[in-house]
């Protein structure tokens, strides 16, 4: 497990293609940000009542994702990289 | 049999000849330097710092060319992140992803280096750095540390 060195997100570093990121967000944020290293476009995936987001991973191994709340300077990220599973 | 000594140049006015050759050499050293620094791509000198109104990428600005390496550093997964969603085309921010790539292939104990290596090797081919000769040549060394 990790934990943004400021506080507000902590989750898994790695997660394996196919499963779910769950994250853990105490900063009282609603929602979550996805988006992968390299691209603009972003998801948002709600925080449930447990104050977790669940994120399905719908991207293959090797991806990084960029799990983030919150603006400037409130901006928090953490990063998780996707592994490939062995089929 | 007597050997008579040959000269290459001319003793006396040699002297001046050699100086003067040896001072365009130099001049032509340092100009021709000049010229290529001048027309190497992304060794111009880094965009001003100017205020654009929008207080997130004013900081982010100022962290990509004023803030020491260690800020800079310290923030590297926001300022990726935040570049690579909303600002891939502003010419300031690709100086700061010049410093943290240049820190992740030169120093070997910068933390999650391999991470950065992965993420950074990605940003780097987005928008305005994308345009960047310096660091474009970056990549194969970038894809090395993240493998």
């Amino acid at each position: 497990m990790t934990q943004d060195p400021k506080g507000g997100l902590r989750g898994p570093t790695v997660v394996p293609e196919g499963g779910v990121v769950v994250i853990e967000v105490m900063n009282g944020a609603t929602s979550v940000e996805v988006s992968q290293a390299g691209d603009s476009k972003t998801t948002s995936y709600p925080v449930g009542p447990d104050g977790r987001a669940r994120v399905p991973v719908i991207w293959s191994g090797g991806t990084v994702l960029c799990i983030s709340t919150g603006q400037w300077p409130n901006f928090r990220v953490m990063l998780v990289e996707v592994i490939a599973t062995i089929r | 049999m007597k050997i008579d000594p040959v000269w290459v140049v001319q003793p006396r006015a040699d002297r001046r000849a050699f100086l003067l050759a040896g001072g365009a050499f130099v001049l032509g050293g340092f100009g021709g330097y000049g010229l290529r620094v001048l027309h190497e791509p992304g060794a111009a000198a880094p965009p001003k710092n100017e205020k654009t109104g929008d207080p997130e990428l004013d900081e982010l600005r100022r962290l990509a060319v004023e803030a020491p390496i260690e800020e800079l550093s310290a923030q590297w997964s926001s300022f990726v992140t935040l570049r690579d969603r909303k600002y891939q085309q502003d010419g300031v921010l690709v100086e700061g992803l010049r410093r943290l790539v240049n820190q992740c292939v030169v120093s070997t104990s910068t933390a999650d280096r391999r991470l950065r290596a992965k993420m950074l090797a990605r940003s780097v081919r987005l928008g305005a750095a994308m345009r960047d000769g310096n660091l474009a040549a970056r990549l194969p060394q970038l894809e090395e540390i993240a493998r």
